[in-house]
């Protein structure tokens, strides 16, 4: 059976601590590496959401790239459904093209957690 | 001898050879509207092939919540 690469993004919750994200998201790496070869993963850093899912307003995203048979992708669909603390998640067919350049060329704007929480103890306030 | 008619212009990812990236939020952001529209392409001049790519990956990017759908509170 041929393997193909694919891509992952996850949302984790934001106002979760640090070391609870870590775990969660090594939890992930273990999964994928129960169904395929997990190629690498990327902390994307934590971003303001364009729009709020789940009241939530900031999310921590993490990029995984495996590679994979035609049925990692559904139990990966299933087992990311079925977790808790995940805010929204992508899994899609890794585009060559894109995926073999270094992701530090990405523009991504990482905003730091204290400002997070700021923000969220003076909308908690009004 | 000269070429008659117009000189071909390359898109901007052609230019540049580059491929459109969901995750790209910053390439993006230059192919939107301030509302969050896609940008036609006889606006962007972006050719048949990279404007399918393109559109492809703002709606990625929005389902990830990177662009938005709507933007409401314009300032």
């Amino acid at each position: 059976m041929s393997k193909r690469t694919y891509e992952a993004v996850v949302i984790f919750d934001s106002s979760l601590p640090d070391e609870k994200i870590k775990k969660e998201c090594g939890e992930v790496e273990d999964f994928i590496k129960s169904i395929g070869e997990l190629e690498k993963t990327q902390e994307m850093g934590r971003k303001n959401l364009a729009y709020p899912i789940k009241r939530k307003k900031t999310g921590v995203y993490y990029l995984y790239v495996f590679k994979g048979e035609g049925d990692a992708t559904a139990k990966l669909n299933k087992y990311l459904k079925i977790k808790d603390n995940i805010l929204r998640f992508l899994i899609v067919v890794a585009n060559p093209k894109v995926s073999n350049k270094p992701i530090s060329e990405v523009a991504y704007k990482s905003i730091p957690k204290e400002q997070v929480e700021y923000e969220q103890l003076k909308e908690e306030g009004e | 001898m000269y070429k008659r008619g117009k000189s071909k212009r390359l898109c901007w990812f052609e230019q540049n050879s580059v491929e459109p990236d969901y995750k790209d939020e910053k390439m993006l952001q230059n192919f939107i509207t301030e509302r969050g529209k896609i940008l036609p392409r006889r606006i962007s001049g972006v050719c048949s092939k990279h404007q399918k790519a393109l559109a492809r990956a703002i709606k990625r990017a929005r389902f990830l919540a990177i662009l938005p759908f709507v933007a409401e509170n314009l300032k």
